[in-house]
């Protein structure tokens, strides 16, 4: 059992790993980078759209987003460093002259035009070498060569730390490429670009002081780990081996983390109890079917448990809303049926005595966990019933009643148990299920929770709570499976995995 | 050839004889059966085009006219749907003639099956042409019209179109003029409805007026005689046959409003792009059978090679492959397909069909591997291997069939899984814009959630009733292989 269990943890971190290269090639793949609807600034500044900006050099916001997020990089391979010096020279050409090539002179579709200026700019601090043998070619066109002098400086400025903590050092840091960044960014003046013999000696001295401080020119061992270092998915996974998910897109002083705990005692509400109610219900009914097997009750309850089972939840919870909380109280009393939310308003809830508080949310939960119930009892149900019937056909059972053993101690010690084995792994197996029915029940329930935080996400394309959600549910299973697994090895001794 | 035949067919009878047995998985085959029905002969359920029609004393099936017609049905879908209105009768057919042997009835199904998709990629690569357009009549028009100077008349107009064209023209007025009469009585009211028929009059009337106001007596008799023209000739309609349950196709534009569905029984509900409800549902049966169907071959063609090799080469194929599943299985796949299916953005019923096969094989996956394991030390296997067959023949040829039947009480339970995962995709916002899906429908008639939500539940109600039916014959299937049942 020991080899069993470690043998499911040494696989957890690799699970984990593939679910995160899956989600993040899938993220990083689709049409339209994540960033495509970022016009979210209160400035109205980092638009994608502004067109005087030839190298992003005005919308530093965007591109400060970009560089945060790691979308200036390839997605799991660095081959820019070995950028052809003609590749440079043909691109260099489109991006001024707006044509596909010298020898094709059709006009570039707008499309890609924009993302040959945002890639060449992308792949600037790799190219810086042979951006600086354009700008020192006395021979090149004059428009090619400001162009090279505008991407060469854009390479050559790196992002400035960002985030809600920052410490002493990076701080220092800042201020450093900050002050060599004004510098670098003196040469985009109108001025300086049409005197471009001094421009480009002055480039070329600050680009030998500074080469190797940057790595401008990898060679060897360097190219090796520029080429699986300088990624996306390596910067997004030495950020998650931290422990750091990143913040949110909309405002960078929350964390992901902070916000997923925050929701988090909804969600565990709603899935916790569940499970436990699941749990007793679905033994009591399983046991009913099976001591009258083939009975009408069993007939019945099997049939009904069955339509329960094939009922989709998004059928349920707005029948719950519309025919039953709308317009209706609570059975026996006045009280009227909360349509959604976890607690009453704020205002409400705040002036409210500690049991004042749980009778409320009770209130407010009980169709949410309603609709959450239904469907895994029905399954577990039907479950649980073979597994008891299963377990009275074994002669051990035959022996117990023969032998002139209490019923009820038949039922509870030999039947009881070793059909509970099958139950409580399945049941614990379900912990990974959760997100997924409680994603619909929280959004149509308007809790804010845990399924709705990834919800609104998706539709907002929040990168990082996405990538953060998809782990935290393959998480989840994964320890479902481990919990489901132990309970499986504490319930029945006979048990060996190896 | 093959001496196991009888026993083949023996043991089918037995499992027919057994499900048989199940009263509510023989329902559920039947509401099946009854919904594929519907949705194979929707178009005779629900159109703007008449079966049949008498015009000036001629005899014309417009319906059939534009079953493949692209510019009627745009969605490919629909175009394989009226393809089986077809194929499928010869299908049963063949099957109702042969079903003694095993034999015949697979050659059939291939058969079948090429034929279909073979017609199919032909209407596709070749698309039927508009059936009241005629080139011809057109060119002759233009030349007619060269040496003149003077604007057409409508007599003019009507001499140079086909008849399908004349028949579309005076259909929709004729129906229009029908549903116009049919909603007045409905509300019991002679105020002005926002009808396509009122709309067209009223739009009529002011170009009129203006015309008049301008003196330009040449339009305007264009306009008359038109309006004179349509009264009279659909008086000449003599005998129609309309589809059996609704007069409109679900793509037009019915002219509804959803703003009158609170005064309206169902079935003269409207989608809120003024499209016609009851079609839109009748149509979406095609959806949730096509989904059904293809998301769970997707994931049998991927689920039954793999665990076919782990299961039969044993050792480091079955390790690697155990702890691949393992790690599929742990990607949380509601919210893996509703990401891919976000954040691809082509929100196509084929790309949510395809996810969802693909993350829905494991557990076929998993059935064969545990079949290829106990089925490969068996002594027929070892007898394949004697006779020097190759590993592919053995798995393909010999195990795998032995290891099909007992699959087949887990389809049920995955066509289950894929239909209501496209509902709730679809239900959330993420299906196919402009889709007649049950769950596009449902996520309409949430907009006014909760309240007024008439468009809820009709659909809803024919996706629980399609679900459970579902569960009925896989619950009754897996009671028939269950041989400890057999008793």
């Amino acid at each position: 059992m020991g080899t069993y269990i470690l043998r499911r943890l040494i696989l957890l971190p690799i699970t984990l790993f593939c679910i995160i290269l899956v989600n993040f090639i899938v993220l990083n793949l689709a049409p339209g980078e994540p960033t495509t609807r970022t016009e979210i600034s209160p400035e109205g500044n980092a638009s994608r759209s502004q067109s005087n900006s030839q190298v992003f050099t005005g919308d530093d916001r965007y591109l400060q987003f970009r560089e945060f997020y790691g979308l200036t990089l390839p997605i799991l391979f660095n081959t820019w460093p070995s950028t052809t010096q003609e590749s440079v020279d043909l691109w260099l050409w489109q991006i001024v002259h707006e044509k596909v090539s010298p020898e094709n002179p059709e006009p570039l579709a707008f499309k890609d035009f924009q993302n040959r200026r945002v890639e060449m700019g992308d792949r600037a601090r790799f190219i810086m070498p042979k951006l600086l043998h354009v700008i020192n070619d006395p021979q090149a066109d004059p428009a090619l060569r400001k162009t090279a002098v505008r991407f060469f400086v854009r390479g050559g400025s790196p992002q400035a730390f960002l985030g809600p903590t920052l410490t002493a050092d990076q701080k220092a840091y800042n201020r450093k490429i900050g002050k060599e960044n004004n510098f670098l960014a003196s040469f985009l003046t109108p001025e300086k670009l049409e005197d471009l013999p001094a421009t480009a000696a002055a480039l070329t001295t600050w680009y030998q002081e500074h080469y190797q401080e940057y790595h401008f020119e990898p060679s060897g061992m360097e190219l090796v780990s520029v080429f699986i270092t300088q990624t996306r998915f390596y910067r997004y996974m030495s950020r998650v081996l931290t422990l750091d998910f990143g913040t949110l897109r909309n405002d960078s002083n929350k964390t992901v983390f902070n916000e997923v705990t925050k929701r988090f005692k909804y969600s565990l509400t709603l899935s916790v109890i569940p499970m436990w109610i699941t749990l007793f219900l679905c033994v009591f009914f399983g046991f009913l079917m099976a001591l009258r097997q083939n009975k009408p009750i069993d007939y019945s309850l099997n049939v009904l448990f069955l339509v329960l089972y094939a009922t989709p939840v998004f059928v349920v919870a707005p029948f719950l809303i519309e025919k039953v909380a709308l317009h209706h109280h609570f059975p026996f009393t006045d009280i009227p049926i909360p349509l959604g939310g976890f607690t009453s308003r704020e205002e409400v809830y705040g002036q409210l005595t500690s049991w004042g508080r749980l009778w409320d949310t009770m209130q407010h939960i009980a169709l949410p966990l309603v609709a959450l119930l239904y469907g895994s009892l029905a399954a577990q149900t039907r479950l649980s019933r073979t597994a008891v019937l299963e377990v009275m056909r074994q002669d051990y059972v035959r022996t117990a009643f023969a032998k002139g053993l209490p019923r009820s101690t038949v039922y509870v010690k030999h039947i009881g148990r070793n059909a509970s084995i099958t139950i409580v792994t399945s049941i614990a197996a379900s912990l990974g299920a959760i997100l997924g029915g409680s994603l619909i029940v929280e959004t149509l329930f308007q809790i804010d929770g845990f399924g709705k935080f990834f919800y609104d996400a998706i539709v907002n394309r929040d990168y990082n709570v996405v990538m953060f959600s998809a782990l935290a549910g393959a998480f989840l299973s994964l320890m479902g499976y481990l919990i489901a697994d132990l309970s499986y090895a504490f319930l029945d001794p006979r048990l060996k995995l190896d | 050839m093959n001496p196991n035949e009888n026993i083949a067919s023996t043991y089918w009878q037995t499992i027919w004889k057994q499900f048989n047995k199940h009263i509510t998985g023989k329902i559920g085959l039947l509401i099946i059966a009854l919904f594929t029905l519907v949705g194979i002969y929707a178009p005779f359920l629900a159109s703007s085009k008449p079966l049949i029609v008498q015009y000036e004393g001629g005899w014309y099936f417009p319906l059939f006219k534009y079953l493949f017609f692209t510019g009627f049905y745009t969605k490919h879908l629909d175009i394989f749907f009226n393809l089986l209105i077809f194929t499928f009768p010869f299908y049963i057919l063949a099957l109702l003639l042969f079903h003694k042997t095993k034999k015949a009835i697979n050659l059939s199904t291939v058969i079948f099956s090429v034929i279909q998709c073979s017609l199919f990629l032909y209407l596709i690569a070749y698309p039927v042409k508009d059936p009241a357009s005629d080139p011809s009549l057109t060119l002759a028009r233009r030349t007619a019209l060269k040496g003149k100077s003077v604007e057409p008349t409508w007599a003019f107009d009507t001499q140079w179109m086909n008849d399908y064209a004349k028949l579309n023209l005076v259909l929709r007025y004729k129906l229009r003029q029908q549903q116009h009469e049919k909603l007045q009585s409905l509300l019991k009211t002679d105020q002005k409805l926002a009808t396509l028929w009122q709309t067209d009059y009223d739009n009529e009337q002011r170009i009129v007026e203006r015309l008049k106001a301008q003196g330009n007596t040449e339009a305007l008799k264009w306009y008359t005689d038109r309006q004179a023209w349509l009264e009279q000739q659909s008086q000449k309609i003599n005998f129609m046959v309309m589809p059996l349950i609704r007069d409109f196709h679900w793509e037009d534009d019915a002219g509804g409003d959803s703003t009158l569905n609170h005064l309206l029984p169902f079935y003269e509900l409207t989608r809120i792009n003024r499209k016609d409800f009851l079609s839109a549902l009748i149509f979406g049966v095609r959806v949730s059978l096509v989904v059904g169907i293809i998301a769970v071959a997707i994931s049998l063609a991927i689920g039954i090679p793999v665990g076919a090799a782990a299961g039969y080469f044993g050792g480091t194929a079955d390790i690697i492959i155990s702890r691949f599943l393992e790690i599929w299985e742990a990607m949380p796949s509601f919210l893996m397909l509703l990401m891919i299916v976000a954040i691809a953005q082509s929100k196509s019923i084929f790309l949510v069909i395809s996810v969802i096969g693909l993350f829905g094989w494991t557990g076929f996956s998993r059935y064969i591997r545990a079949e290829f394991l106990k089925q490969r030390n068996l002594s027929y296997v070892e007898a394949c291997h004697s006779l020097g067959f190759g590993n592919s023949r053995i798995i393909f040829g010999h195990i795998l069939p032995n290891a099909i039947p007992p699959l087949l009480t887990l389809l049920p339970f995955a066509v289950m899984g894929a239909v209501s995962s496209e509902a709730g995709l679809s239900f959330l916002g993420l299906g196919e814009e402009g889709s007649c899906s049950w769950g596009v429908l449902m996520d309409e008639g949430r907009s006014v959630f909760p309240g007024e939500s008439y468009l809820l539940w009709p659909p809803a109600l024919l996706l629980t009733i399609l679900l459970i039916a579902t569960a009925l014959v896989g619950d009754a299937l897996r009671d028939a292989f269950d041989p400890k049942m057999h008793r």
